[in-house]
């Protein structure tokens, strides 16, 4: 190969010092470096990931909800999402969310122990059992429920985990005074 | 004077520097959170035949009985076993009177060619440990006397026959026992 003359020899410097600031500026940010490993399925599809199985069957929004011995009373209103899950590697709690634009909420606690926020997934042992939000009563109304997210996870802390993300319009979903939620259970897929 | 050997022949050196530093720093950077994650991980695997014991940061553990109870048998039946499970028991014994005094271990079953993990189960209507002295403790950590503890797990039928016990101290990853049934 010839000698490189010095005009090119500057040339190829500046660009390696121009290459250098794309590589920086493009770098991952840690959100995206540690993002979840997102599974976006259709309800009733089985969405599945490292670490996690996850349906999303059905979901409804009902004035006041009982579950057990358990009456949910409520100045908004009640999203119940029914759903069946299991871990694919160890033990772990499920966990659920719900995002409408900018805001989310985390399943309510106050059903207890026979809602699918109390159940221990483990390897090949599914469970069935809903998912409650207490939402404001206005939901609805937002612009953003109509493309709503429910996000099922066996970890509160999703970086880097599976995450199974299904689609909702909540402003098409049938409104019922009261929604009587059936105990979680364990199932066979 | 000029030189008559080619870019290549007079840059030799320095990019034989950038093939042996450029791989080196890579390896140097990621090395730091790779040998934390691999001292981290149970892979220094120690397996004990059934009826064997084995020795774990001072300790000597052994399966001295294990019983399997599906869901469709008389016995899984009367614990409540789920549906498409099977409960399954394993009595250790225990001799940590040489371990130090914070010894504890954690018991999971493994099945290692799908690398799923199952914890102790109360899921079910069987209560483990009934028919062991009540004056010794209920899992694996130091006592002055060797003694009994007895785990129940609630995993998948289809893995029943291909689930080792596994035993892990903390402080002593990333060695493991893998202790057969």
């Amino acid at each position: 190969m010839a000698a490189l003359t010095r005009p090119v020899r500057v040339a190829a410097a500046l660009g390696l010092v121009a290459l250098a600031f794309v590589v920086a500026r493009t770098e991952p940010q840690d959100e995206l470096t540690f993002a979840p490993f997102v599974v976006r399925v259709d309800p009733g599809e089985v969405g599945e990931g490292r670490g996690l199985q996850a349906v999303v069957d059905d979901a409804v929004l009902a004035d006041e909800a009982t579950l057990g011995g358990w009456t949910g009373e409520t100045d908004g209103v009640w999203l119940v999402v029914s759903t069946r899950m299991a871990t694919t590697e160890s033990g772990s709690l499920g966990y659920a969310t719900l995002a409408v634009g900018e805001r989310q909420w985390d399943a309510s606690s106050r059903p207890g122990l026979q809602a699918m926020s109390s159940a221990l997934l483990d390897p090949g042992l599914p469970w069935s059992g809903a998912f409650l939000f207490e939402l404001p009563a206005d939901i609805a109304d937002d612009p953003a429920a109509r493309d709503a997210t429910i996000r099922l996870a066996h970890d509160p802390d999703t970086r880097m985990r599976t995450v199974v993300e299904v689609g909702v319009d909540l402003t098409a979903l049938p409104r019922e005074p009261i929604v009587d939620v059936a105990p979680k259970e364990r199932i066979t897929w | 004077m000029v030189s008559e050997q080619s870019w290549w022949r007079r840059s030799r050196w320095p990019l034989v520097s950038l093939a042996v530093l450029v791989p080196a720093a890579l390896a140097a950077s990621l090395s730091v959170d790779a040998v934390d994650y691999l001292l981290s991980r149970p892979s220094a695997v120690t397996v004990v035949e059934r009826g064997g014991a084995g020795e774990l940061g001072g300790a000597t553990i052994r399966v001295i009985d294990s019983w399997s109870a599906p869901a469709d048998s008389s016995l899984g039946e009367s614990y409540g076993v789920p549906v498409g499970a099977a409960l399954v028991s394993v009595t250790l014994e225990l001799d940590a009177t040489a371990a130090s005094e914070d010894f504890v271990c954690r018991v999971t079953l493994l099945e290692a060619d799908r690398d799923r993990r199952w914890t102790t189960s109360f899921g079910t209507d069987y209560f483990p440990g009934a028919d062991l002295p009540d004056d010794v403790p209920l899992g694996c950590r130091r006592h002055d006397t060797p003694f009994p503890f007895e785990e129940t797990f609630v995993i998948p039928l289809d893995a029943q026959d291909r689930v080792v016990l596994e035993v892990i101290d903390p402080a002593g990853l990333p060695r493991v026992l893998h202790l057969e049934l």
